[in-house]
């Protein structure tokens, strides 16, 4: 247990150091997210799917801005240079807001 | 229905025993007849030259009915102007037919107008009187000539007739030139036609052995047997008819003494005229007179001997009837009415149908006189019935001994209402006896009506003899069980009668028995107005129809979702909580326009988005959203180059 306890300090210590800043504030953004997500699943069991249309269309666009917050994480992450170097960091942000608004249309389509 | 059969059976009898029997004319031109006749001949001033065929046949007929008293069928004035009328056509020679010309004179000759014998007229008339003329021409011309008061060239006139029947022997031109040479003078010239009497009576067609008539009707029969009488008158040969087919021909004229037009029934009294009185034939008419029915009480026979007219035979004649009924005897002429003759039955006949044979004879031997013997009249000798022995009561269905009838005497009725239930039966017994023979008897009708007292429905029965003994005694039997059908399984009261009634019986009667009250079992069987539900008079509103709303679905309790509702906002504050523990960097934002400009239009399409989840439609949603999205997409691209290019600049 204490193994385990010293393992996860010392991977949050070697997170908080050596993780850019920007990112932190991205995963800040997709734990928000996830929560989101998880409350509502968990209202679901509770509870049940109605209205079903309202909690798709809310389930989904929370995962659905989980995977564009980690794909914009993955874009800016300075690691992953040698990959996605040509794609710029504005770059990848404005592709993450024109993906939220196409998102959200749709869900908002969706929700009824 | 057995009964029923015998009788029809033996109705069919009497007919055929009639046809075959007697061919003596059973009818005869009566009142009625004349005055029916006499309407249709009446005339109607103003007259015009197209009515002289109607005004010729009328004036015959009307004369034959009123006995040839001119002045009684036409007033003065109306025969001025006939005669008038006919002399105008008679001397407009160019355009005078022989029809016309025909109709005209006759009618100049039956009223006696002032004859036109101009010699123009005579010549046009004699013109037609040659070689090549048919048969119906000759006659008009001829008998033109003969009514203006000219004479005929016999000889000449005999040699054409005689080419122009070689040429058309049809029967209407046989028979107008039997009668036109009825005109001609010297035997001689008769002789050619003598023998074609019997080549045209062959020709005449049967009907049912008892009617005689010639194809074509009423007008050619009629012209072919007036042909042959005058002819044979004139020739003074005896007629070539024997006395049965004079009778049978006689009975057909008879049978269309209902003609409808002036010309048939002209020529129809033209015929029977002739067989009134003529050197050959005079059939005698016997009919019944008044009802068939006899009885004790008024137990004469009346019939009418009398010629085709209706009129007395004029002589002295004796009437015999012969029949089981009145055996040999002689009827006795009624004072007042030589027509008549009447016989009174002095024996006790029994009741039923007789036929009458009946023999005319004069007291002078006539051989003219025929159809005078075994001319049948029948007669029905009528009998009063009592009804007696009549018992009523219910007894119930497995019981055979019949312990409470109640005796009822007629016209009585029971005063207690009898009550049956579907286990017992109804019995009405009774008999009916001839009062003046005393023997028991059946009737045709023999009838238990029950009369629903509410519903006032009727069911009939039929009560049935039983005539195995020789006392014959009516059983009415009505098993309710079985029955119950028949009542519709109506329980209630029921009025019952005896409805009895015979060709016979001078007393039939309707008699009410009294009430009974049937119950019957429930009915499994739909009643008629279950079975026909159209036939209901009533109506009624429909059952309204409720609109049924989608039934609301579950919701969890109020605090459950505001919980929730809340817990969602709960990561939002996690996240700006780390955020600001992370200190995010807004000091690198630039100072200008498009900053502004590109989150106020972020901001605005959140809130287009907003707007379109309350109350837009996708439509106007994406119009908005094409402006909108737009210019955040330039400030948005401005605003990130921006900061791209510092980025570079700062490394």
């Amino acid at each position: 247990m204490a193994k385990v306890l010293k393992v996860l300090s010392k991977f949050y210590d070697e997170y908080k150091n050596s993780t850019a800043k920007r990112l932190k504030i991205i995963d800040a953004y997709l734990l928000y997210v996830l929560l989101t997500g998880i409350i509502e699943f968990v209202y679901c069991c509770l509870v049940g799917t109605f209205p079903f249309n309202s909690f798709l269309s809310g389930f989904i666009s929370t995962v659905a801005c989980f995977v564009l917050g980690v794909c914009l994480r993955l874009q800016v992450n300075p690691q992953n240079k040698s990959e996605f170097g040509a794609v710029s960091n504005e770059r990848a942000f404005a592709d993450f807001i024109f993906a939220h608004i196409i998102l959200h249309l749709v869900v908002i389509n969706f929700i009824g | 229905m057995t009964r029923k059969a015998a009788f029809f059976a033996f109705l069919l009898n009497c007919c055929v025993y009639f046809a075959h029997s007697s061919l003596t004319p059973n009818t005869f031109l009566e009142d009625e007849d004349r005055l029916r006749l006499l309407s249709l001949f009446q005339l109607n001033p103003p007259f015009a030259a197209s009515d002289v065929v109607k005004i010729h046949y009328s004036l015959i007929g009307s004369l034959i009915l009123k006995n040839n008293d001119l002045n009684s069928v036409l007033p003065s004035k109306d025969k001025a102007d006939l005669c008038t009328l006919c002399d105008g056509i008679l001397t407009n020679v160019e355009q005078l037919n022989v029809e016309n010309a025909y109709f005209a004179s006759s009618i100049v000759k039956l009223i006696g107008c002032k004859t036109p014998n101009s010699p123009k007229l005579i010549s046009v008339l004699n013109a037609y009187l040659k070689e090549g003329s048919t048969v119906a021409e000759l006659h008009r011309a001829a008998n033109s000539l003969l009514n203006i008061g000219q004479s005929l060239d016999s000889p000449k006139l005999s040699k054409i007739l005689q080419t122009a029947l070689k040429n058309d022997e049809s029967l209407l031109s046989t028979g107008l030139a039997f009668q036109l040479a009825s005109n001609l003078k010297g035997a001689e010239n008769l002789q050619p036609f003598v023998e074609k009497i019997s080549d045209v009576v062959v020709q005449a067609d049967e009907i049912d052995g008892r009617l005689l008539q010639f194809e074509g009707g009423l007008g050619i029969t009629a012209n072919i047997i007036l042909g042959i009488y005058s002819f044979a008158t004139a020739a003074n040969k005896p007629i070539g008819l024997t006395n049965d087919q004079s009778i049978k021909f006689t009975n057909y004229f008879l049978s269309r003494k209902t003609v409808q037009t002036p010309k048939s029934a002209a020529e129809l009294l033209q015929v029977l005229k002739l067989l009134v009185d003529n050197k050959y034939h005079i059939p005698v008419c016997v009919s019944r007179y008044q009802s068939p029915a006899i009885s004790h009480s008024n137990p004469v026979i009346s019939v009418r001997v009398a010629n085709v007219m209706g009129k007395s035979l004029g002589r002295d004649l004796k009437v015999t009837a012969n029949s089981e009924l009145t055996g040999k005897k002689n009827f006795q002429s009624v004072q007042g009415d030589s027509t008549l003759f009447a016989l009174k039955i002095d024996n006790k006949a029994r009741r039923g149908a007789y036929n009458i044979s009946i023999d005319v004879t004069p007291s002078k031997a006539d051989p003219r006189l025929i159809g005078n013997t075994n001319a049948v009249v029948k007669v029905i000798m009528m009998t009063e019935i009592s009804i007696e022995n009549v018992e009523i009561g219910v007894v119930d269905s497995d019981q055979v001994t019949s312990s409470k009838l109640t005796e009822l005497k007629y016209p009585s009725s029971i005063t207690q209402v009898l009550e049956a239930d579907y286990q017992q039966k109804l019995i009405l017994k009774f008999v009916l006896r001839d009062k003046i023979a005393g023997d028991t008897m059946t009737a045709h009708q023999a009838f238990v009506l029950f009369v629903n007292e509410e519903s006032k429905q009727e069911i009939v029965f039929v009560a049935e003899p039983d005539t195995s003994k020789p006392e014959i005694v009516y059983k009415f039997d009505l098993n309710l069980n079985t029955r119950s059908k028949d009542f519709s399984h109506i329980s209630g009261r029921y009025q019952i009668s005896l409805i009895i009634g015979d060709f016979v019986v001078s007393n039939p009667f309707v008699w009410k028995l009294g009430s009974v009250k049937l119950t019957f079992p429930a009915s499994r069987e739909a009643t008629q107005a279950e079975k026909a539900p159209w036939m209901k008079t009533h109506y009624s509103m429909k059952p309204e129809i409720k609109h049924m709303f989608r039934q609301q679905e579950k919701r969890p309790p109020a605090i459950v979702s505001d919980t929730f509702s809340v817990l969602v906002c709960v990561p939002f504050l996690i996240l700006l909580g780390l955020w600001a523990k992370l200190g995010i960097n807004l000091k690198n934002i630039p100072i200008c326009l498009s900053v502004v400009i590109f989150h106020v239009g972020l901001g605005s399409i959140f809130a287009l988005f907003a707007c379109f989840w309350l109350k837009l439609n996708m439509f106007t949603t994406i119009k908005y959203l094409l402006g909108l999205g737009l210019i955040t997409f330039l400030s948005g691209h401005s605003l990130l180059s921006r900061l791209a290019s510092k980025r570079a600049e700062q490394k």
